[in-house]
């Protein structure tokens, strides 16, 4: 038993150890913590290095050693499954040497590769040369290959061969050679789904840009044709083409182009057509500002108008610009058709683009503030068929165009089998069906139906996509302040169209500013004969289309 | 920032729209009112005066190309009074402005929709007009282009179809030429002069913008000549249609279009000519409200008229709605006050202006 001081004592103690405890239980944690963070960090310089270690292994010039090159390829590619190393013995009796091809599976076409690369490498009967010498003599006496590039860098190496060339590196000599024979699985030309014609060239671009670029050769052979190539995309590394024609596209406008491609700044460019929200001016509009077609015979036209055109590897649509609201207008047919038709179906498609545009909120705004101006039996018949429909108009119009836009989007992404199920209901459903339970008035569906066709009548895609967006604010301000709303609204896309600008071309020309000579091709066609002028805001460079264009007719002397 | 251009052709445009704009359903009635079946001969006369005020700016505006007229009249009449015109030409665009669009909301409020309140048509026009004008001159140059085919495409189509219309005009209606002399034509061209033709001064803040400023010689008078040819041939066509009727009418021209029926399915077109007319009000309330930014923050020497056009917009939408009580007050405003009101700084100190700078002969700044 110990006295009571030595007990007190004792229990001070306890509690200074059981603080200390505490304390150095704290102090784990916080050294755990020091010591997740070390590690994470390590990690990270170590992983930084790495990545520091590789772009560096990049910039080294080709060691004589093979070994040494397999080693930083292999540091640089990593663990990549699909890269092919083929090591091939040359040079028969007097001294054999090593060789190694080294290509991407499925980037390179295998006939060729054994017939340009592998067999000539083992047949190798020259006499091997010392050194470095032996890459030349390879490009200029054993392969038959077009193009030969003799690579001097890892760079130069790795890059070729991750986009589909080979490589050969000889033992003993610091040069490689580098080659394409490109075969990877790829669509063919293909017939232009989404902008079909009745008459005239049907072909459509691919996914392959030098398909497509082959493609714009062939309808502009002239040395004027420009192709001007660059990538985008720092990981990606993604080919894109400016394509315009010198002397006829104006300076200023392919200048600007390959401005607001260098400043796009991405990792990846996965599919072709987002470089339109890249580049365009007003990326905020529902507006497109930049023609996306995949007819070549369409951009080899706007070419020739002066016109500058992006292709994007990856991509089968090419993006045009400037283009304006009447080229969105403008379908291949209309050129490839009499233009006294074409000019009638265009002046169609204006009066229906109204009508896809405004005809719900019109029919709102009527219905619900200005009955006095239907004429009254048409007033007495309306107002029969909308008796005992619970919804005020508004709301009648807006369940219809959602239900309707609804099916739009369901019929598309819909396995083309099932489509058509989603077409049937629809017509079933949301017409008859819901006028007959009395949920929806016969007229109102009359206006959803004409409404939906029209907005199909539209030729670009993205342009009729603006229309339906721009639909409902409208129907909303018919709703609340009739057809001075519909006005408010009209009067505010106005202002909105005729402050946009794509690629410095203002977008309403040539209806705003007037530009009375490019009437020719915007809500008419003329006959081509009489179309001697470039549009004059785009083709300024170079205003004369066809000298001596004369009226055709009978050749009297 | 860039500097805006505008061509010629849009200036010419401006100019007619500006003198169709709320004129088109107002003046007929003002004119016949006083003139009766004489109309048509005031409205020329009134042409005429008009002409002469435009050629006034136009002649100052060539003379300093790249200054608007609240930037040299300081310099050419005195730093006092020029300013102080400065200042009442800022106050006359606002005013006008918010007439314009009085007039606008009284007639969606008369014609359409009673129950709706004034301020919500003043205000949203005013906001879209204030959206124009802070995009700029060559923006409100190409919603003018746009709009301009629509309103004398509506003119015209209603003048076609009040000729198709069976046994609307009576070409008698025009006789006897001079019934009661020539003082009556005067007073019926006098509330014209002051509206719309003289109103036209707002165009002075225009006028450096042209491509060439010293086009705007033709370009002006011409534009209100054009805008003036039309305006005739409404007064005209309300004559032929209404006779003794018209007189006593606030918007004759409505009464006009009512009447149309052509074979029996097209009639009241009265829509069709209050769309072209609020259009064409739209655009003379963006115009005013330019000019009445771009004037004060150059009184003010801003750099920029944009950060005042909200707040000037704000003003124009009260000052719509307090302006009068009610038609009676406007109309009264409109023919009897307006021009002795308005004709000082439409035309006479411009032509004061004029003449000290012919006397004096300080020449044209030229700018950086």
């Amino acid at each position: 038993m110990l006295e009571e001081p030595t007990r007190a004592t004792a229990k001070a103690y306890l509690g200074r150890f059981r603080e200390v405890i505490a304390d150095s239980e704290k102090l784990a944690g916080g050294l755990e913590r020091i010591g997740a963070l070390l590690e994470t960090r390590a990690a990270e310089i170590e992983q930084g290095v790495q990545d520091d270690f590789r772009a560096l292994t990049l910039q080294k010039p080709l060691s004589p050693c093979l070994d040494d090159n397999i080693r930083d390829l292999r540091l640089v590619l990593g663990d990549a499954v699909d890269v092919v190393f083929r090591h091939v013995l040359i040079g028969g009796q007097e001294g054999r040497r090593q060789a190694l091809v080294v290509f991407v599976d499925g980037l390179v076409d295998n006939r060729n590769l054994n017939e340009h690369f592998i067999r000539p490498l083992v047949d190798w009967c020259l006499p091997l040369p010392a050194g470095a010498e032996i890459a030349e003599l390879f490009r200029l006496s054993v392969t038959s290959l077009g193009e030969v590039k003799i690579a001097r860098t890892l760079a130069e190496v790795i890059n070729p061969i991750l986009v589909g060339e080979t490589a050969v590196l000889f033992d003993g000599s610091g040069r490689a050679v580098v080659a394409a024979v490109p075969g990877w699985e790829q669509r063919p030309v293909a017939d232009a789904a989404s902008e079909p014609v009745v008459r005239g060239p049907r072909e459509a671009f691919t996914e392959k840009l030098r398909t497509n670029t082959a493609l714009l050769r062939r309808r502009i052979a002239g040395p004027e044709m420009t192709l001007e190539g660059t990538t985008i995309g720092r990981i990606s590394r993604t080919k894109v083409v400016v394509a315009y024609v010198r002397g006829v596209a104006s300076d200023k406008i392919v200048q600007e182009v390959r401005r607001r491609i260098q400043r796009i700044r991405v990792d990846a460019l996965t599919a072709g057509d987002n470089i339109e929200e890249l580049i365009v001016d007003q990326p905020l509009s529902p507006f497109p500002q930049a023609k996306s077609t995949e007819r070549p015979d369409v951009v080899a036209a706007d070419l020739m108008e002066g016109r500058v055109a992006i292709l994007v590897d990856g991509s089968p649509f090419a993006l045009v610009v400037p283009a304006g609201f009447v080229d969105f207008m403008q379908a291949a047919d209309d050129y490839y058709n009499s233009f006294i038709t074409a000019s009638l179906v265009r002046t169609l498609r204006y009066a229906f683009l109204n009508i896809a545009l405004l005809l719900p909120s019109l029919w709102i705004a009527v219905t619900t503030f200005h009955p006095e101006m239907i004429p009254s039996t048409l007033l007495l018949t309306i107002a029969a068929t909308r008796e005992g429909i619970p919804f005020p108009a508004f709301v009648e119009a807006l369940i219809m165009e959602i239900a309707f836009e609804a099916l739009r989007e369901g019929g598309l992404r819909l396995p083309r089998a099932v489509g058509q199920a989603i077409s049937i209901v629809g017509a079933l459903i949301i017409g008859q069906a819901a006028v007959e339970a009395g949920l929806a008035s016969p007229g109102m569906v009359i206006v959803v139906a004409l409404t939906g066709i029209s907005s199909f009548v539209i030729p670009r895609y993205s342009a009729a996509f603006s229309m339906r967006i721009l639909r409902f604010p409208l129907m909303v301000l018919a709703a609340a302040l009739g057809l001075f709303g519909v006005m408010i609204g009209l009067l505010a896309i106005l202002v909105h169209l005729a402050s946009l600008r794509s690629f410095g071309v203002p977008y309403l020309a040539p209806l705003a500013p007037l530009v009375p000579g490019d009437l020719k091709d915007a809500a008419i066609r003329a006959p081509w004969w009489s179309m001697r002028l470039r549009p004059r805001l785009i083709g300024y460079k170079r205003p004369v289309r066809q000298v001596a264009a004369p009226r055709p007719g009978p050749f009297r002397r | 920032m860039q500097v805006e251009k505008i061509s010629e052709r849009q200036a010419v445009l401006i100019t007619a729209n500006f003198v169709l704009a709320s004129a088109v359903l107002l003046i007929p009635g003002a004119t016949l009112a006083e003139a009766r079946q004489d109309g048509w001969i005031s409205m020329i006369l009134a042409t005429a005066a008009g002409l002469a005020i435009a050629a006034n700016y136009s002649y100052l505006g060539a003379r300093f190309p790249e200054e608007t007229i609240v930037q040299y009249s300081p310099r050419v009449i005195g730093k006092v009074l020029g300013k102080a015109y400065g200042l009442a030409l800022v106050w006359f665009a606002l005013q006008l402005g918010a007439l314009v669009s009085r007039n606008f909301g009284d007639v969606f409020v008369t014609v359409f929709m009673p129950e709706t309140p004034l301020i919500v048509f003043n205000l949203s026009i005013i906001l879209i007009a204030a959206w124009a004008v802070r995009s700029g001159i060559e923006v409100i140059a190409r919603v003018n282009d746009f709009i301009i085919p629509v309103v004398l495409g509506s003119i015209t189509l209603l003048f076609l179809l009040v000729f198709a219309s069976h046994g609307e005009v009576r070409y008698t209606n025009l006789l006897p030429v001079f019934e009661r002399g020539l003082v009556p034509v005067l007073r019926g061209a006098y509330p014209a002069i002051g509206f719309p033709y003289g109103e036209t001064i707002v165009m002075a803040m225009i006028l450096p913008f042209l491509n060439d400023p010293r086009e705007g010689r033709w370009a002006f008078p011409l534009g209100l000549s054009l805008g003036g040819l039309f305006l005739l041939l409404i007064t005209l066509l309300t004559i032929l249609t209404l006779d003794g009727l018209a007189a006593n009418q606030v918007y004759p021209v409505l009464v006009m279009a009512r009447q149309v029926s052509v074979a029996g399915f097209l009639d009241r077109v009265e829509p069709l000519i209050i769309v072209a007319w609020a259009l064409s009000g739209f655009l003379k309330v963006t115009t005013c409200l330019y000019a009445a930014s771009l004037g004060l923050a150059q009184w003010l020497n801003l750099a920029d008229y944009r950060p005042l056009v909200l707040p000037i917009a704000a003003l124009q939408v009260f000052l719509s709605v307090l302006l009068y009580e009610d038609i009676l007050q406007q109309i009264e405003f409109a023919t009897k006050i307006w021009t002795v009101y308005a004709l000082p700084i439409e035309f006479l100190i411009p032509l004061l202006i004029h003449l000290v700078a012919t006397v004096r002969g300080p020449r044209a700044r030229v700018a950086p």
